[in-house]
């Protein structure tokens, strides 16, 4: 499902040395898919101690949640860097572009 | 168009290099369809900022001024920072000599796609290729997600997330240490503010590298740079690191762009800017050493996707371009002799090699892999160095020169060992000398 909210306070003047990441990815136009263009193989991510991935998405896409030790892809959020499809020690991610032209767009890029 | 139009070429993606060699292709009367994932032009592209005139005028000889640019660089800024102090260069040119460009990639891309229209080109937007059609090892085709497109010919430039090519095995997934992750922010001053902030004039532009200033005391170097572009209204700011830092050091690139922010030398140059754009990219890093091969029976590879970035001097739509015009040129002669299989093919490389762009990349193939080597030595040891030089050059401390100079010296060696030293002479050296002779 598409939901995309995200918490955003009104900018002041000297916030740009202080976004965060909603208000990073507020900045972007996404069109939304029903269907994740990601998979994440489970059986891998148990052999993964560091979970790097929950540290190099720059949109924070991947979270690893403790109690069921699962990683969970918010795919609506992706930047389509392809980060994840190199650095996942494990290999654990497989990663498609969005289909149905769906996916992020840029203005400036 | 026709309902099942013979089609001549096919290109996989309508950035730079997919462009270039259309526009070739169908300016001596093939039949070019570039099929585009985006719904408008450069909407899925990023890069820093700045072009190159000198390859879209040979593209587009007539025209290329046309192209709606915001400003032309006139100064370059080389800056080391610290985690206070910075040291910087500024090369300005005063001849007004037009060479490189500041533009966002939807203007660019835009502009190079309504050309290729113009000369014949076939667009397929909003079109998504999910795999190339193998047969007997040759490729003859792509399939998108709703037909099945064949060709003699077809030209592979999806860029540096080679997803296509890794799929029909034509390409190795590259390691994290081969690729970077570029983050950036597109920040809005407006154009009084950046003319004055910045001190330029009429459409002047100015362009930042930045080295070293993102790791804290204790944590190890990531292999990053940070770059800023003015464009008229805004400025982009951002940072390149290393897939390979990223997995190991555990920070996220925002954290990097954050820290790069909140530099004292880089904070002034933001305030008060609004944040307009967050934006984040692959980029090929490996260089000549890591190149696919690029051409087979049925197929080429032209720019990103083919590793074609001088990550040197930050330059990757020149590579891009020269490249798609080598190929388009390649697969006119491919047309004429009706042969498309490899050894047909190969004069792309064989034409590629002899141009700046295999040339450049030669030049520097192992630079970038002896930097990532010495990453502690020049974005920690030597920037500090370097602060306390000028620290010592800039005080008056009422005990006199002599004995500063005298204390400075022994410091290099006595922080680091002799070995360490001796090794990064020598890597740097060996740069040097591959890169003149």
């Amino acid at each position: 499902m598409c939901n995309r909210s995200y918490n955003i306070s009104i900018m002041s003047e000297n916030d740009i040395l202080n976004v965060n990441t909603d208000e990073r990815l507020a900045t972007l136009r996404f069109i939304c898919n029903n269907k994740s263009h990601i998979s994440i193989d489970v059986e891998k991510c148990k052999n993964c101690k560091n979970k790097e991935c929950t540290f190099f998405c720059p949109a924070d896409v991947y979270t690893h949640n403790e109690k069921t030790n699962l990683i969970n892809a918010d795919y609506e959020n992706c930047l389509e860097c392809g980060t994840c499809r190199l650095s996942c020690p494990y290999n654990a991610i497989n990663w498609e572009y969005p289909n149905d032209s769906a996916g992020v767009t840029y203005k400036f890029g | 168009m026709e309902k099942n139009p013979k089609i001549d070429v096919i290109i996989v993606g309508a950035g730079p290099s997919g462009i270039a060699c259309a526009t070739v292709a169908a300016r001596h009367g093939l039949k070019v369809l570039v099929i585009e994932k985006a719904s408008k032009f450069g909407t899925k592209n990023v890069y820093g900022g700045a072009v190159y005139l000198e390859s879209i005028k040979e593209l587009f000889p007539k025209t290329y001024m046309n192209c709606p640019y915001e400003t032309f660089l006139q100064k370059h800024n080389y800056v080391i920072l610290n985690d206070k102090n910075s040291i910087s260069i500024t090369y300005e040119n005063n001849e007004n000599e037009k060479t490189s460009a500041i533009i966002t990639r939807f203007a660019f891309d835009t502009f190079l796609a309504n050309q290729a229209r113009e000369e014949g080109v076939y667009f397929a937007t909003e079109t998504l290729v999910t795999s190339l059609i193998k047969k007997d090892n040759k490729i003859i085709g792509v399939k998108t997600e709703t037909e099945e497109i064949y060709a003699p010919v077809t030209v592979i430039a999806e860029g540096f997330n080679s997803i296509l090519l890794n799929k029909a095995n034509l390409k190795k997934i590259p390691a994290p240490k081969s690729a970077i992750l570029g983050v950036k922010e597109t920040i809005r001053l407006g154009s009084d503010v950046i003319k004055e902030r910045f001190q330029l004039k009429d459409n002047n532009g100015s362009m930042y590298e930045f080295f070293g200033g993102l790791h804290k005391e204790g944590e190890e170097p990531p292999f990053a740079m940070g770059f800023l572009y003015t464009f008229k209204n805004t400025v982009s700011l951002g940072v390149g690191v290393s897939m390979e830092s990223l997995q190991k050091n555990k920070i996220r690139p925002y954290e990097y762009l954050n820290r790069l922010k909140n530099n004292e030398f880089v904070k002034k140059l933001i305030e008060g800017g609004e944040l307009v754009e967050y934006s984040a990219h692959s980029i090929p890093e490996g260089g000549y050493n890591e190149m696919p091969e690029l051409y087979g029976d049925g197929y080429l590879i032209v720019g990103d996707a083919a590793n074609l970035v001088d990550s040197v001097h930050f330059e990757g739509t020149n590579l891009a371009i020269k490249s798609g015009i080598v190929a388009g040129e390649t697969i006119v002669n491919a047309y004429k002799k009706k042969n498309f299989k490899k050894e047909s093919l190969k004069n792309y490389k064989k034409k590629l090699y002899k141009t700046f762009v295999i040339k450049d990349l030669k030049t520097y193939r192992n630079v970038i892999p002896t930097l990532l080597k010495r990453k502690n030595s020049i974005f920690s040891y030597y920037p500090k160095k370097i602060d306390e030089f000028f620290k010592l050059w800039t005080t008056a401390d009422n005990k006199g020169k002599k004995q500063g100079y005298r204390k400075f010296l022994l410091s290099f060696f006595k922080d680091r060992n002799l070995k360490e030293l001796i090794s990064d002479v020598i890597s740097f050296v060996k740069c040097a000398i591959e890169a003149i002779i």
